[in-house]
């Protein structure tokens, strides 16, 4: 006769083995734990509109209550004239929960047709009320505890742009204008509501410096292999930094010209 | 009497449970770490991975990029973590960790130093390996639920 309670000790006995025993196995990251930077360095151009988020990283399971690490700004670029931190400087938080929190950096573009860099080199510190033994940065090194953002100078034009042809119209962004000298820029995409079917098409521009530009004759190939000539002219806006411009069609009948408004992101 | 007995299975049973089966491993297996006498792996990106939210891909410097991760097929099985020509900081030293590696092939677990994370020896799971790319994960919480995710290519080796 089989006996049902000694078998099934017997199986829980097993069960219990393979279970413990394949739980000793833990490919586990334990600590210590620590806080550091994601990145090391970014670069921007000073025209960057959009505010950068400098993002902070708990290595370790996501902590239970808010982390909240002191930091030092240091670095070549002036708070207030150059750039401005969101929220409280000095400080950042990871919330319970998460593994990330973000110092968030305003850049102002004060833009002077000087062109060279400056940074802004943010260290973390301490770790407010720390009871987990959370360390700043990896090891002695503290690698990760330092994060440098570089602005470089952009010229007066220069900077990400939408564009519209009425006032109507959705504008038509991701529309940049460079230049390594602040004075022959490039714009890159014209085609603001002109042609039905669009396409990106860029130009050449001259900025005369006494807040008009001039769009100087030159072949563009979306248009065909002849008859493609383009040139124009414009006029900027000191104050609002908006740029109006008229591309003309030269070689088609009655060399037609098209009007648009480039507006600073 | 009965307990002893039960004890005495039950300890049987975990140490043959997980273990390696045994069967014999041609001396080369573990070459795909080291080459035939030493392998050299960078980081291509680190990722961290969450069930059901995604994966977070870092950027990483190139300062990190272009550390050497040496895995040597010595009998000591040297590991060593070399700092690149582009530095973090300028005092950094050459060698950044000195060590050795292995690895248990019943689990998949290389354990190596990893100085990004620890100064210690950590167990990672190989998820993927062939002689130009290794995927390692390693677990940072105890429910396996996120884990952070180094992908190597190799860039030299016999």
């Amino acid at each position: 006769m089989i006996n049902v309670r000694k078998t099934l000790s017997i199986i829980f006995v097993i069960a219990l083995s393979l279970t413990m025993a394949c739980e000793m196995d833990k490919r586990l990251f334990e600590g210590p734990y620590f806080v550091r930077f994601t990145d090391e360095s970014v670069t921007q151009k000073e025209s960057h509109s959009a505010p950068i988020e400098v993002q902070v990283h708990y290595a370790g399971p996501a902590p239970k209550s808010d982390v909240s690490i002191n930091y030092s700004i240091s670095g070549t670029a002036r708070p207030g004239i150059d750039y401005v931190i969101n929220g409280t400087p000095g400080k950042v938080k990871i919330k319970s929960g998460s593994y990330f929190g973000t110092i968030e950096v305003q850049l102002i573009n004060n833009a002077n047709n000087i062109l060279r860099s400056q940074n802004i080199v943010f260290q973390l510190i301490t770790i407010d009320n720390d009871t987990d033994g959370t360390q700043v940065g990896q090891g002695k090194s503290q690698i990760g505890n330092t994060f440098t953002l570089t602005i470089n100078d952009d010229c007066i034009l220069g900077g990400n742009y939408y564009g519209i042809h009425d006032n109507t119209d959705v504008p038509i962004e991701g529309i940049t204008i460079t230049s390594s000298d602040c004075e022959n820029y490039t714009l890159s995409n014209w085609d603001i509501y002109i042609f039905q079917f669009a396409q990106i098409r860029s130009l050449t521009f001259i900025d005369n410096g006494d807040n008009t530009v001039t769009i100087p004759p030159q072949h563009d190939t979306t248009l065909g292999s002849t008859n493609n000539i383009i040139d124009g002219s414009g006029v900027v806006d000191p104050t609002t930094r908006i740029i109006t411009m008229t591309v003309r069609l030269v070689d088609y009948e009655n060399s037609p010209s098209f009007t648009f408004q480039l507006i600073p992101d | 009497m009965k307990l002893t007995k039960y004890i005495t299975m039950a300890a049987l049973l975990s140490l043959l449970a997980c273990s390696e089966p045994l069967k014999v491993e041609p001396l080369t297996y573990t070459q795909i770490f080291s080459g035939q006498t030493k392998k050299t792996w960078t980081i291509r990106n680190i990722q961290q991975v969450q069930n059901g939210k995604g994966t977070q891909t870092f950027s990483l410097d190139d300062c990190i990029t272009d550390d050497q991760y040496v895995f040597s097929n010595d009998f000591q099985k040297t590991y060593q973590v070399l700092d690149g020509n582009n530095k973090c900081n300028a005092d950094d030293p050459n060698l950044i960790s000195d060590s050795s590696w292995s690895f248990v092939n019943a689990t998949a677990t290389l354990t190596i130093v990893m100085p990004l994370l620890s100064d210690s020896p950590l167990p990672f799971i190989v998820k993927d390996i062939d002689d130009t790319k290794m995927t390692l994960d390693i677990y940072i919480d105890a429910e396996n639920t996120t884990a952070y995710r180094f992908n190597f290519k190799s860039v030299s080796g016999d």
